[in-house]
């Protein structure tokens, strides 16, 4: 499954280089309980389809989610409003995307339109049967962390 | 060029038609049909020639030499690539012109008109229905005028004789029109026959070919005749099997009793003696191992037989091939998993058919020990090494339990775990794909514990337990299960020995904690403390050996005390692990710096690792487990005699679960 | 050079404003128009003479791909350039919308660079 988790550390890593313009460093990986309670204040949820089921979901607290939109649309944002919605949304979309292509000779997969959830302690729905994802800490060079959980199962035959 | 085929180029004008079409033959015989008219008439023509100028009738001797000239033009004519037509059209035009001229003149003894009636044979073959008709209306039209309209020739014919010469003129047309008209029809209808069966058998070759079975026929004396599917050769590894005897092909997989067997099978397949559903049966080729020659690759092969009449009464043998190789191999992965499944099972059941509250509490167990990996995973404040060194710890002490349930796979799995892990610590700085193939293992243990959930739910159902056990007895039974286990293992023999359990230090202990302490400390007693009855015996002690356990308050503490009566500690082994570890040793505080080295991480005097031990952790982690829960270990030896560990915890003891 | 007309198909809005402003680092004078996704699309390529259009591919009601198909089919459209602007980076996937008439293939994050390769040669090609 390592070899799957990959490309979409690296297109985080990218995207966020390239658009939003910090560089971040990846942390170590662990398993969360699928409905564990969690810090997070905004995720952005995009399902994965095709030759391999499963999601990835971009988290992160309010102050990064703001600095982030801040960023993109050169206008100050000091609440979660439609425009931070639109940013996660398209960051975890670019990271889904670039990261097919690293996936490209394992697997052919369609990625669905990014769902947004916010607010403390929100629920994410995961779409395979599992108990716990793995889920990596990403720190950004301004101190801020956010974190990519990844779940991915191959539906193709033995 | 023998004779032959110097007269067979002659008379086809050296045009070589390919036999198969019957188009072609047709022209053939055209050609070969106008040739042979050529010569004979060639030869008559000189011949007549000759006699007109010996009769002195030169006209007609002339006449009859130009004939011949133009015939041998014809001939040549022929041999060009020209349409047969020009030839064709010159020699019976010419041959017109010749029988008008004849039939005009009357001939000798009014023989010309008997020349009229090779006209309609020869310009309807040669030329055709259309054109022969035409040309031979027209000369027929010339022949009525002839014999009929007085004064039109130099000749006169009386009127009877008229009438039967057109008479017999129209019969001979008449019936080479409806000959020729026949025929046409028969070769167009011949044509289309032909045509379908060709499509008909490229359809079947089609679908023969392109069988993922193989199709061939035997016949009688097992020799594969020469129409069989292609794959066939891909199949057995080996071409051109025609004229091969099926038997012969199977020598190299097949011992002699078996290829009589399958002659005998082949020979009742023949002789129709038996119902074929029977055969089928037993049939002794429906699943057998082909060794491909030349390379060393074994195949599953399946093959039936039936029998088949053809015409005249030949039987053959229709035999499929089939290649189950996949099919077999799957089939094989299937029943080896299923029978690791069985194991594991068997393994789970006998453990639970005792006790499932143990198995409960391994579960739990397996829990808390995730919780204190995952904790520290997710901490990060610590660096990977310190990281690594909590999770070794909790998946050794995992492995402990599930070795003491008896639970091999699981065990097997986690100790191969280990072994990752030490390797991720040897790099001095593992790096984020480390990490993250650690945690992706890990994961993978965790999903073994759904299993074992939800076997244990299953299995709850069934159990015949009675009641709570008290923690005191789980306690007990989990350390004579280990010693039971690990004797066994270890070619050793020994005994528990409760000494002293007190209730109340049970009840207030942290019993998971208590647990895990104790029984790394009995697995060390029997491992490196114990030794083999042989040995015990020499030093006249008695072969089983007896671990004790003591537990009760000693002032403003808990004490543990668990003992052995094996061969304690020996002082020349640590002192040589430490000088090897670099460990440096003042003299006067050596015993005591000794006895300190075997609580550190890594410190073995055993050489080699395997499930029991030798990985240099479990007193480290004792140590480690005692401290954090605010208490202090201690150990007195006597060489020789036996060994104590001294367990200190703080009255004031909440059940609390250490997250680590 | 004449002003064009660019249309701009993504449903973030704020994709669509990074979209403009990388283009106008082109200074290529030009109006820009925006629709949110395929079928707005459709209209407003309909109402407005459109010189390029710069297609996201996955959008709710008409997906980039689809409008892609739909406007190639019509006669009138066979040349307009039409250049995919879109996170989905797999090979499988620039090939299928070169298969269907996108005239090139930019892969997000935007990047002036490749902006200005790909498409000041587009725009250009326009009388």
């Amino acid at each position: 499954m390592e070899k799957y988790i990959k490309p979409f550390v690296d297109a985080s890593v990218g995207v966020f280089s390239s658009m939003v313009g910090l560089s971040v460093t990846v942390g170590r990986p662990y398993l969360c309980e699928i409905n564990s309670p969690h810090e997070w204040d905004i995720s952005g949820v995009i399902g994965l389809t095709g030759q391999a089921r499963g999601a990835v979901v971009l988290s992160m607290k309010k102050d990064l989610a703001l600095s982030i939109t801040t960023a993109l649309t050169e206008k100050a944002q000091q609440e979660i409003n439609e425009d931070v919605v639109d940013a996660v949304g398209e960051l975890i979309n670019i990271i889904a995307g670039n990261a097919k292509k690293g996936l490209e000779s394992d697997f052919k997969l369609v990625i669905s339109l990014p769902t947004i959830v916010e607010g403390p302690k929100h629920r994410i729905a995961w779409p395979l049967e599992q108990t716990r994802i793995i889920c990596i800490p990403f720190t950004t060079g301004d101190g801020n962390e956010f974190w990519l959980s990844v779940a991915l199962e191959s539906q193709q035959g033995a | 060029m023998g004779l032959a085929s110097f007269f067979r180029n002659l008379i086809t004008s050296g045009k070589n038609f390919e036999d198969n079409d019957p188009e072609k033959m047709e022209m053939t015989i055209r050609y070969v049909l106008l040739n042979s008219m050529i010569f004979v008439g060639c030869i008559l023509l000189v011949l007549f020639g000759i006699q007109s100028f010996r009769a002195q009738v030169y006209l007609q001797g002339i006449i009859d030499f130009s004939m011949a000239a133009i015939t041998l033009v014809g001939f040549v004519l022929l041999r060009t690539s020209a349409s047969f037509l020009w030839a064709s059209g010159l020699t019976v035009i010419s041959f017109m012109g010749l029988c008008g001229f004849l039939v005009y003149t009357g001939g000798v003894q009014n023989s010309g008109v008997l020349w009229a009636y090779a006209f309609p044979l020869l310009s309807i073959f040669l030329l055709g229905i259309r054109f022969g008709s035409i040309l031979t209306s027209i000369f027929g039209l010339f022949l009525g005028a002839v014999v009929l309209i007085p004064g039109f020739s130099p000749q006169t014919y009386e009127r009877a004789f008229a009438f039967r010469s057109i008479g017999v003129y129209l019969l001979v047309t008449l019936c080479t029109v409806v000959y020729e008209v026949t025929k046409m029809h028969k070769d167009k209808r011949l044509l289309q026959l032909t045509a379908s069966l060709r499509a008909e058998r490229d359809q079947i070759a089609a679908m023969k070919d392109n069988l993922q079975e193989a199709l061939f026929l035997l016949d009688p004396a097992g020799i594969i005749q020469d129409q069989y599917s292609p794959i066939l050769e891909t199949m057995l590894g080996k071409t051109n099997l025609t004229g091969t005897a099926f038997l012969d092909l199977l020598s190299g997989s097949l011992t002699s009793k078996e290829r009589d067997l399958l002659k005998d099978f082949f020979t009742m397949v023949i002789e129709q003696r038996f119902d074929p559903a029977m055969l089928e049966e037993i049939n002794p080729l429906k699943e057998f191992t082909y060794l491909v020659p030349g390379v060393s690759k074994e195949k599953t092969l399946s093959a039936t037989c039936s029998r088949l009449q053809r015409e005249e009464g030949r039987v053959f043998l229709l035999c499929t091939l089939r290649d189950l190789t996949r099919e077999v191999e799957l089939r094989k992965q299937i029943e080896e998993e299923e029978r690791k499944r069985q194991q594991e099972m068997r393994a789970l059941f006998e453990v639970v058919h005792v006790e499932p509250r143990i198995f409960e509490d391994f579960i739990q167990e397996l829990d808390s020990q995730f919780t204190t990996i995952n904790t520290a995973l997710k901490d990060t404040n610590q660096d990977n090494q310190n990281i690594l060194v909590t999770i070794y710890q909790s998946v050794h002490a995992i492995k402990a339990n599930a070795v003491i349930l008896g639970l091999s796979d699981f065990s097997e799995k986690l100790h191969q775990l280990e072994g990752e892990i030490k390797r991720i610590q040897d790099k001095r700085l593992p790096d984020f794909q480390d990490m993250l193939h650690l945690t992706l293992e890990i994961e993978k243990i965790y999903r073994e514990r759904d299993t074992f959930q939800e076997l244990l739910e299953r299995i709850r159902s069934f159990s015949k337990s009675s009641g709570q056990l008290q923690e005191e007895q789980v306690l007990i039974q989990t350390l004579e299960r280990t010693i039971e286990r690990l004797s066994r293992d270890l070619g050793k023999h020994a005994n528990l020995s409760v000494k002293k359990l007190d209730s109340v230090a049970l009840s207030q202990l942290d019993f998971r904690l208590l647990k895990e302490v104790l029984v790394q400390l009995v697995r060390n007693a029997l491992v490196h403390g114990i030794e083999s009855p042989e040995e015990r015996q020499q030093k006249g002690k008695p072969p089983a050996g007896t671990i004790f356990l003591h537990l009760e308050q000693q002032g403003s503490h808990w004490c543990c005390i668990v003992g052995d009566d094996g061969k304690g500690l020996c002082f020349d082994r640590i002192r040589e692990r430490a000088q090897h570890l670099g460990i440096s040793l003042s003299p006067e505080k050596e015993r005591q710096q000794l006895l300190q080295c075997i609580f550190s991480p890594g410190f073995s005097t055993q050489d080699d690792a395997d499930l029991h031990g030798g990985r240099g952790v479990g007193l480290s982690l004792v140590r480690d487990r005692i401290q954090k829960a605010g208490g202090t270990i201690k150990v007195s030896t006597d060489e020789g005699r036996g060994c104590k560990f001294y367990l200190y915890l703080p009255l004031q003891q909440k059940d609390s679960m250490a997250a680590g | 050079m004449e002003s064009k007309n660019i249309l701009v198909v993504d449903d973030s809005r704020i994709m669509r404003n990074i979209v403009k402003n990388t283009f106008a680092t082109l200074n290529i004078p030009c109006t820009f128009f925006e629709a949110p996704n395929g079928k707005e699309a459709l209209s407003m390529l309909e109402q407005h003479p459109i010189d390029l259009v710069l297609l996201d591919w996955n959008m709710p009601e008409l997906s980039g791909i689809d409008f892609l198909k739909r406007v190639r089919a019509m006669p009138q459209y066979r040349d307009l350039p039409i250049v995919m602007v879109t996170s989905e980076a797999a090979r499988y996937n620039v090939i299928e919308a070169l298969k269907h008439g996108a005239t090139d293939y930019i892969v997000k994050p935007v990047n002036e660079r490749v902006f200005y390769e790909k498409l000041s040669k587009i725009i250009q090609l326009q009388p």
